[in-house]
């Protein structure tokens, strides 16, 4: 690994706490001539005056050698001598040792040292952090409200040291800083008082739309017992989309070996596609890895990746089960019609679990031809054994078979067998009646490739609902690309089959967005549609979905939806869902007391159950202690409630002002491709159910501030740090401009820019500014 | 965890840490207490090597932390690392472990460097 290159390449950030807390790191290293070059044409770049002297002090260090041992006099006498030379002081204080310290302190209190100016500072506080006492905890802590960055987290760092107990007076200051450095810093520090309220600060950050916020939650999340934040890891891993960041969260995993968590990982590779499904494998298996190394477990990892896979495919079948046994019981024929046909399927796919309540139904159920068709189907797999009216005999050896022979042949098909059998299919499919439609396509989705695109494609004009769900199905295997383009018509389809599969599909490429259509479907009127809702979330990997899951347990009025949505937390016994269910019932706070409390008792049997190491007593005792905790904070936490600061936060700032959801459209039109998140924007996200007129005022006034058009030559461009300097044309300001990792690769110098970007600074002509599209 | 142990030993003024197992809260307390029993003993110069201890946990980080803080900037004492796993570079790297101590290759390679 190049340190030294990596250490480079954080001091091109943005963000001066990354560039400051990279020169501590720079100061004890050794640096070869040629990477002092380097180092000294970042200082030419450096515009903060408190980093600057920070680079030069480093810079010093380099040039003149390691500093002499300073006498203490000379040293003293320096502190009091205003015109000083602040680098040869601060070299003189890293210097000092500790017999020498006492008279130092002594110098320093003599000379005022709170006084010194912010770019000495720091070295004075990280000698006090060192060798202060009692007597310099009260100046230190007057510092830790410091303008200065640098100053601030020195100040906080010596604090930290010298009386810790005096940072929780400082924690809502830290927690409303600019910086993000220091907000994640008072957010560790708020976790020694009380972890639930700190936590929720992380999860806030960790799931905050800028990726230095997440950079910065991500440093710390090592600094929390992992358990505690477990669940927010995964859903992190699961909705994320920057590469970068998924592979530091990865690291926390690996770190952190758990008996649990390859089976969360599991879901969640499940649920993604492309890149982002390698990284969560590589990360799944580097935990496999991490838990055979650390002996927490004796099976190799690919021996408990195969048994994570059966079971995974377990648990699918079980849900899928559990979801359509609910349906038998409706009142509605149809609906147990369609369960039980559902049910008969996976019977005929060779799943004997559900046969038993298949009978067991069908030897209760008062409808005829529900019985009869149920029947007919679990025997020949179609509920239409004849061949279409008026079908003439073709020279196609698939039409020459009998309805039952070639039902035979679907369920038979292979994947060495696949390729003739669809190429004798594709002529003929559009004859064949509809099941048997669903079964070629389902065998597409089994054994096919992208060859297939086309043929599936046109079954997206189809009038039925299953057909067009297969197709769906089967395009998202074969081809989720091709998919893509279409997902907002199919998104808000009049069918709901046809909207949850296409939902399934666009979680692959946006599961955020994803998620938030299925929460917009959760909050419907129509009891079907929050259904189909709740049948999506089961389909989604439980970290992602698990807090939304418990919102529908208060909100659910249907009974039959409230028992699947318990039926998918009971399928998914995790530990953190098990400590909210329980506050929740122990708090007594819902009418549903009672359902909780069933449900926490189903769940703490069933953690036992999979981990043996695990006890019902001690989750319980456990789950007492967070409840404890939980009363004993809520009367004290009000001045640091993440809600209060978040206001607070949003009221001093100077609003950029984008509507939230108009910032995550912007993000996804990076991810998704503009036109796909165009239509989603217009179909699902912009807000309509307000008047129109004051939001669209307010957005032309918000953008008019900080958000502006420019175009022009772009003159450089540095990689590491996704900087483009480009020259505008007309103005001939200069702009640098950040632009995502996701925006792919970047353009070339010399070439033409023409694009939209939010204005962070403008100062003596140069703008700063993050690239939001380019045109 | 039942399986960690540590081994110590000196060479060419340097104190060197051999722990061998899952570091986890108490491989990484074991750990401490063996720097903090050195330290009174005059030992300013430490190699951690963690070649038979691949994993290495929040808790286990948090301490070393610790006691890298300890031996660099409280004892002005030099720390350096050995045996590193691709993994637990990885989370030294991030968590800023490795600009308290420098990584080596080799546990004598280290001792090389550090040698009086």
């Amino acid at each position: 690994m190049d340190q030294v290159k990596d250490f480079f390449a954080d001091l091109r950030s943005p963000d001066p706490s990354i560039r400051f807390s990279v020169l501590s790191r720079l100061e004890d290293l050794t640096l070869s001539d040629e990477q002092q070059a380097v180092f000294r044409e970042l200082l030419t770049r450096e515009q903060e005056p408190g980093i600057r002297f920070h680079m030069q002090k480093v810079l010093a260090r380099f040039e003149g050698g390691e500093p002499g041992q300073a006498g203490v006099p000379e040293l003293v006498d320096l502190l009091q001598r205003p015109d000083r030379d602040e680098i040869a002081l601060a070299l003189m204080l890293e210097a000092v040792r500790k017999p020498e310290a006492p008279a130092v302190l002594a110098g320093l209190r003599q000379a005022g040292w709170p006084g010194f100016s912010p770019q000495l500072l720091p070295s004075v506080l990280k000698f006090l952090k060192k060798f202060g006492s009692g007597e310099d905890v009260d100046a230190v802590a007057t510092l830790c409200k410091h303008a200065d960055t640098r100053v601030l987290s020195s100040a906080v760092d010596a604090l930290e040291k010298l009386s810790p107990d005096r940072l929780r007076e400082h924690i809502v200051p830290l927690l409303l800083n600019e910086s993000c450095g220091i907000r994640s810093r008072a957010v560790r520090i708020l976790h020694r008082y009380d972890q639930s309220e700190a936590l929720r600060h992380f999860e806030s950050m960790l799931f905050a739309n800028s990726v230095a916020e997440k950079q910065a939650a991500l440093f710390h999340s090592f600094f929390f017992p992992f358990k505690q934040i477990e669940s927010l890891m995964l859903r992190f891993i699961s909705v994320e989309t920057d590469s970068e960041l998924i592979r530091k969260a990865g690291l926390v995993f690996m770190a952190n070996p758990d008996r649990q968590v390859p089976m969360r990982l599991l879901e969640a590779r499940q649920a993604c596609v492309g890149e982002k499904s390698q990284l969560i494998d590589t990360i799944l298996k580097g935990v496999l890895q991490s838990l055979f190394m650390a002996g927490i477990v004796n099976a190799e990892p690919a021996q408990m990746l195969r048994v994570l896979e059966t079971h995974f495919q377990e648990k699918r079948i079980r849900l899928y089960i559990d979801r359509f046994s609910h349906g038998l019981k409706s009142s509605e024929v149809e609906t147990r019609l369609k369960s039980v046909l559902k049910l008969c399927e996976l019977i005929r796919h060779g799943v004997e679990e559900p046969r038993e309540l298949v009978e067991h139904f069908l030897a209760g159920e008062a409808d005829q031809r529900v019985r009869q068709l149920a029947r007919q189907f679990l025997e020949s797999g179609s509920i239409q054994p004849e061949s279409p009216a008026g079908e003439k005999a073709r020279p196609t050896s698939l039409l020459d078979l009998q309805p039952e022979q070639r039902l035979r042949l679907y369920d038979s098909l292979q994947k060495e067998s696949f390729a003739g059998f669809i190429a004798d299919a594709r002529s003929v499919l559009k004859e064949l009646p509809v099941a048997e439609q669903v079964a070629v396509l389902a065998g597409v989705e089994r054994f096919g490739s992208a060859r297939e695109t086309d043929l599936v494609l046109k079954f997206l004009d189809s009038d039925n609902s299953e057909l067009m769900t297969a197709a769906i199905d089967a395009l998202s295997v074969i081809n989720p690309e091709a998919l893509h383009p279409l997902l907002p018509q199919l998104i808000k389809h009049r069918f709901d089959e046809v909207k949850v599969a296409a939902i399934k599909v666009f979680a692959l490429f946006d599961k955020k967005q994803a998620i938030s259509l299925v929460e917009q479907m959760l909050h419907s009127i129509k009891p079907v549609q929050r259904s189909n809702a709740i049948f999506c979330l089961a389909h989604f990997d439980f970290a992602s979905v698990s807090q939304i899951l418990l919102n529908a347990v208060k909100n659910e009025a249907d009974e039959e939806n409230l028992q699947q949505v318990v039926a998918i937390l009971k399928a998914n016994p995790d530990e953190d869902v098990f400590y909210r269910v329980y506050i929740e019932a122990r708090t007594g706070r819902s009418p549903r007391t009672g359902l909780y409390k069933e449900l926490y008792g189903e769940l703490a049997k069933q953690i036992v159950a999979t981990d043996p190491g695990k006890t019902e007593a001690a989750l319980y005792a456990s789950a007492e202690e967070r409840l404890d905790e939980e009363n004993r904070n809520r009367t004290q936490r009000s001045a640091y409630q993440l809600e209060k600061i978040q206001k607070i936060r949003q009221d001093s700032e100077k609003k950029a002002g984008f509507e939230p959801e108009l910032i995550r459209f912007t993000l996804v039109v990076y991810a998704s491709g503009a036109l796909l998140t165009a239509f989603i924007w217009f179909a699902f996200m912009a807000p309509s159910s307000t008047p129109r007129s004051a939001p669209v005022k307010r957005a032309a006034v918000v953008a008019k501030s900080s958000s502006r058009t420019i175009r022009g030559v772009i003159e450089s461009v540095d990689p590491a740090g996704r900087l483009v300097k480009l020259s505008e044309t007309g103005s001939q300001k200069i702009c640098e401009i950040i632009f995502p990792e996701n925006f792919g690769e970047l353009p070339a110098a010399g070439s033409q820019f023409h694009g939209q970007v939010r204005v962070i600074s403008e100062k003596n002509g140069i703008i700063q500014a993050e690239l939001q599209t380019a045109f | 965890m039942s399986n960690f142990t540590i081994t110590t030993a000196n060479s060419k003024g340097v104190f060197i840490i051999r722990p061998c197992g899952y570091v986890d809260e108490n491989g990484g307390a074991a750990i401490f207490a063996t720097v903090q029993k050195a330290l009174p003993e005059g030992h300013q110069k430490f190699i951690l090597n963690l070649t038979a201890s691949p994993v290495i946990n929040s808790q286990g980080i948090a301490q070393i932390i610790e006691l890298a803080e300890i031996i660099v900037d409280e004892k002005n004492g030099e720390l350096a690392f050995t045996g590193l796993s691709e993994l637990a570079a990885g989370v030294f790297k991030m968590v800023g472990l490795l600009q308290m101590g420098e990584a080596y290759p080799t546990e004598q390679a280290a001792v090389d460097a550090m040698a009086d």
